[in-house]
């Protein structure tokens, strides 16, 4: 199949659709949420996942279904497998196909839903859930993102030329790792990347120490310093160290910017330019060059 | 999303069209559009003796939105016009379709444009 792939990876689940479709809904809820997909027109693809603690019955739930659509008139769907998935075909053009999917690694219960414009487009479809996997990072609107595993997303917002992610350890509340990616810059990006840094870092920053390199053909700024601590950070002597990084990507000119800030001896810290967070080959294969 | 088959197909063939009525002037490359108002109908004498709406509204552009207006020509439809918009802004079709049709959507509310539908055109 020569149809352009554009990966995403959310919540531990990992999919490729075609490049053209664009993630236009997502939830943060690992419990039960949905992700979908449209192309320049309308939805295309919808996946959806509730926790589930063992394999349901998949072919009563599909039964059920199909049950249920009888009873409203409607003309029942043909029934199909792909590999472990289990599906649902209408059978008229312009129709859907519904796929179930027990996926063990995560504890949850998958379903994908392709809508069709005319026909039905079965190498696509088997493409896509042949893709379908657990992974460990996340990876949708442009960001590529690596985080250790106990932190959570407790924040994402995207919008047109800005997304927004922030993680963090919410109960301890010792770690807040941030990223961001920003487009439109000839609009609005009128100093150097060093003085548009300064005015992301936190106000209370002290030993600040900036840096400006460049790697891999990205002009990067970066500074650390420390901060008082998450948590009860009136006690002067806890206090956390930041990290923050900003550069322009050349290949999509857009703005890239990671920030954490982490336990003062926090060990595991990883760089941010292609460590944390990736936003192109070149940079991809300088972090797996530096490590 | 299954049941409620969304589409934007409709909106995206509009036609946005430019109030021919309207003048325009630039300043620093920025459209500044003057716009004439109605008067109220129910502004008759003896009320409109005291109320004096004012007849002319002005709205100033910045170079955005200069960008998006100088392409509402009554030729491309909103869909030729997000192409263009994410082409030079390096964006997605649908961030560059977010943010072109609310503006479109505040030009048409100051009665800058009008957008026609290929239905009733």
């Amino acid at each position: 199949m020569s149809r352009e792939m554009q990966t995403v990876s959310w919540l531990g689940i990992s999919i490729d659709v075609p490049a053209e479709w664009e993630l236009l809904q997502f939830s943060r809820m690992a419990k039960a949420g949905n992700l979908a997909w449209a192309d320049r027109y309308e939805f295309r693809l919808e996946l959806t996942w509730k926790e589930a603690a063992s394999a349901p019955d998949l072919d009563r739930i599909m039964d059920d279904y199909k049950a249920s659509l009888v009873e409203e008139d409607q003309p029942a769907p043909q029934p199909t497998s792909w590999g472990t998935w289990q599906g649902l075909v209408d059978v008229q053009p312009g129709g859907m196909s519904r796929y179930g999917h027990y996926e063990e690694s995560v504890g949850r219960l998958l379903e994908l839903v392709f809508l069709w414009e005319k026909e039905r487009d079965m190498d696509l479809e088997y493409a896509v859930l042949n893709s379908v996997k657990p992974v460990d990072h996340w990876q949708a609107f442009g960001l590529e993102v690596r985080t250790p595993q106990f932190l959570e997303m407790t924040e994402c917002t995207v919008q047109p030329a800005n997304v927004q992610w922030t993680f963090s350890d919410s109960k301890k509340a010792k770690h807040s790792w941030h990223f961001e990616r920003m487009g439109m810059l000839d609009a609005w990006l009128n100093v150097p990347l060093a003085a548009w840094l300064l005015g992301k870092e936190p106000v209370d920053l002290i030993d600040r120490q900036p840096q400006e390199a460049q790697i891999a053909g990205h002009d990067l700024a970066t500074v650390t310093g420390f901060v008082p601590a998450l948590k009860f950070p009136q006690f002067s002597k806890r206090s956390g160290r930041f990290i923050g990084a900003a550069w322009v990507c050349p290949v999509d000119n857009r703005l890239y910017y990671a920030s954490m800030i982490v336990p003062r001896d926090y060990e595991a810290t990883p760089q941010l330019f292609g460590g944390s967070l990736r936003c192109c080959p070149a940079c991809t294969s300088h972090s797996l060059a530096a490590s | 999303m299954t049941e409620d088959r969304k589409t934007w197909r409709l909106m995206l063939a509009g036609v946005p069209v430019a109030n021919q009525a309207a003048k325009v002037t630039y300043v620093d490359n920025c459209a500044r559009i003057l716009v004439k108002r109605h008067k109220p109908h129910f502004l008759i004498a003896p009320l409109s003796w005291v109320i004096r709406p004012r007849l002319e509204r002005t709205v100033e552009l910045e170079a955005l939105g200069t960008y998006v207006y100088e392409l509402c020509d009554g030729k491309r439809d909103v869909e030729r016009i997000v192409d263009r918009f994410c082409a030079r802004y390096s964006l997605t079709f649908h961030e560059a379709r977010v943010l072109v049709t609310s503006f479109l959507r505040g030009l048409v509310e100051r009665g800058v444009v009008v957008i026609v539908s290929p239905e009733r055109s």
